[in-house]
C-alpha cells in the first residue's frame, strides 16, 4: 500500500481501516463522490497487479 | 447500474464495505440476479481479503467506534420515522374513542392504551438490545482484526512461515483466502473473502495434517464478507492442506459439510 499514490492510499485506508463509506470519504477528503470511486478503483487495480 | 451490469467501481467499493445508500441496494439487487456480476464481485473480494495479510498492522482509530455508533443511531432514527404514520393513526383512533361517554368503553380504551405503551416499551427495549448486540459484534470484530494484524506481522517475520492460497471448489460459492502457517510455532492466520454462509450455517477452517484427522482452526466471522481467523495448534504439525467447509452454525468438531475452499500446502 505504501507504493500507492497518496490520494488513492488515503481513500483505501479510510475505507478499509476506518470503515468509512464512499460518502463519508468524500466528505472527509473534500473530493467529489465520483473521484472517490475512481481513486478506490485505481488503488484496487494497482494492488491486484502487485499481489499477482 | 451501467446498462446491463453494475458499474466497475462499485465492485471494489462493495467488497470494501464502502458502497452505501441506494447505490448499495441497487447493486445488491442486481448481483443477486446476475451471475456475471456475482463472479466479478467474488474476484473483487480477493485483493480486499489479502489486504489483511499485506498491510502493515493497524489498530482502529479511536473515532471509528464513534463513527459506527453514529451510523447505528441514524439507522435507528430512520426506522422510527418510518413508524410515525402508524402511530399517528393509532393516536387519532384513541382520541375519538375517548369521547365515548360509556365508562366501560373508557376502561377498555385505558387498558388498550396501557397495553400499547407496554408494547412500545417492549419494542424500544428490543431495539436497544439489538443495538447492544450489534455494538458487541463490532467491538469483537475490531479486536479480531487488531489481533489478526499483530499475529500476521509476527508470522511474516518468522523463518519457516509458509503461505497457502485457498481456491474455490467447483460448484461452490466464489471466494478466496490466504493462510500463513508456521509449523514450529503452531501459529496460523487466515484472511479471506466469502459470500454470506447459508442460513444457520457457518464457514469453518480446517488444517488437514499429513496423517490423522483434520484439526479445526475456528469458525469464520459472519459479520462481513471479509473473514479472518487466528489460531494456534500443536507445534510441529505438518499440514497437507487447509480447507474451508460449510458446517452447522457455530462449527463442528470434525468436518461434515462440503468443502468450499481448498489449498494444498507445500
Amino acid at each position: 500500500m505504501a507504493a500507492l499514490p497518496g490520494e488513492q492510499r488515503e481513500a483505501l485506508e479510510l475505507a478499509y481501516f476506518e470503515g468509512m463509506t464512499q460518502t463519508e470519504i468524500a466528505e472527509r477528503t473534500g473530493a467529489p463522490l465520483g473521484t472517490v470511486k475512481s481513486r478506490v478503483r485505481a488503488a484496487m487495480q494497482s494492488l491486484k497487479q502487485y499481489l499477482q | 447500474m451501467n446498462g446491463r451490469h453494475a458499474n466497475p467501481e462499485d465492485f471494489d467499493l462493495y467488497a470494501l464495505g464502502a458502497l452505501d445508500g441506494e447505490e448499495r441496494q441497487a447493486f445488491e439487487a442486481h448481483v443477486r440476479t446476475c451471475a456475471s456480476c456475482a463472479q466479478e464481485l467474488a474476484a473483487a473480494g480477493e485483493p480486499v481479503a489479502l489486504l489483511g495479510l499485506a498491510a502493515e498492522p493497524a489498530r482502529p482509530a479511536p473515532h471509528v467506534k464513534e463513527s459506527l455508533l453514529r451510523r447505528m443511531r441514524i439507522e435507528e432514527a430512520g426506522a422510527a420515522r418510518r413508524k410515525v404514520p402508524a402511530q399517528t393513526e393509532a393516536k387519532t383512533t384513541w382520541r375519538w374513542t375517548w369521547l365515548t361517554p360509556a365508562l366501560g368503553v373508557a376502561a377498555v380504551i385505558f387498558a388498550a392504551l396501557a397495553a400499547g405503551l407496554w408494547m412500545k416499551d417492549a419494542r424500544d427495549l428490543e431495539q436497544v438490545r439489538n443495538l447492544e448486540g450489534q455494538l458487541a459484534e463490532v467491538q469483537t470484530r475490531s479486536q479480531e482484526i487488531a489481533r489478526a494484524s499483530e499475529e500476521t506481522d509476527k508470522l511474516l517475520g518468522m523463518p519457516g512461515t509458509v503461505r497457502v492460497a485457498l481456491a474455490p471448489m467447483p460448484g461452490m460459492p466464489q471466494g478466496r483466502a490466504g493462510v500463513l502457517y508456521n509449523a514450529k510455532m503452531g501459529m496460523v492466520t487466515c484472511a479471506g473473502w466469502l459470500p454470506a454462509a447459508p442460513a444457520k450455517k457457518s464457514y469453518q477452517l480446517w488444517l488437514v495434517p499429513a496423517s490423522g484427522a483434520p484439526v479445526s482452526l475456528g469458525v469464520m466471522s459472519s459479520l462481513e464478507p471479509a473473514k479472518m481467523i487466528v489460531a494456534h495448534v500443536a507445534p510441529g504439525m505438518e499440514p497437507r492442506a487447509f480447507a474451508v467447509t460449510v458446517e452447522p452454525q457455530g462449527g463442528m468438531p470434525q468436518p461434515t459439510g462440503p468443502k468450499v475452499l481448498v489449498g494444498v500446502a507445500g
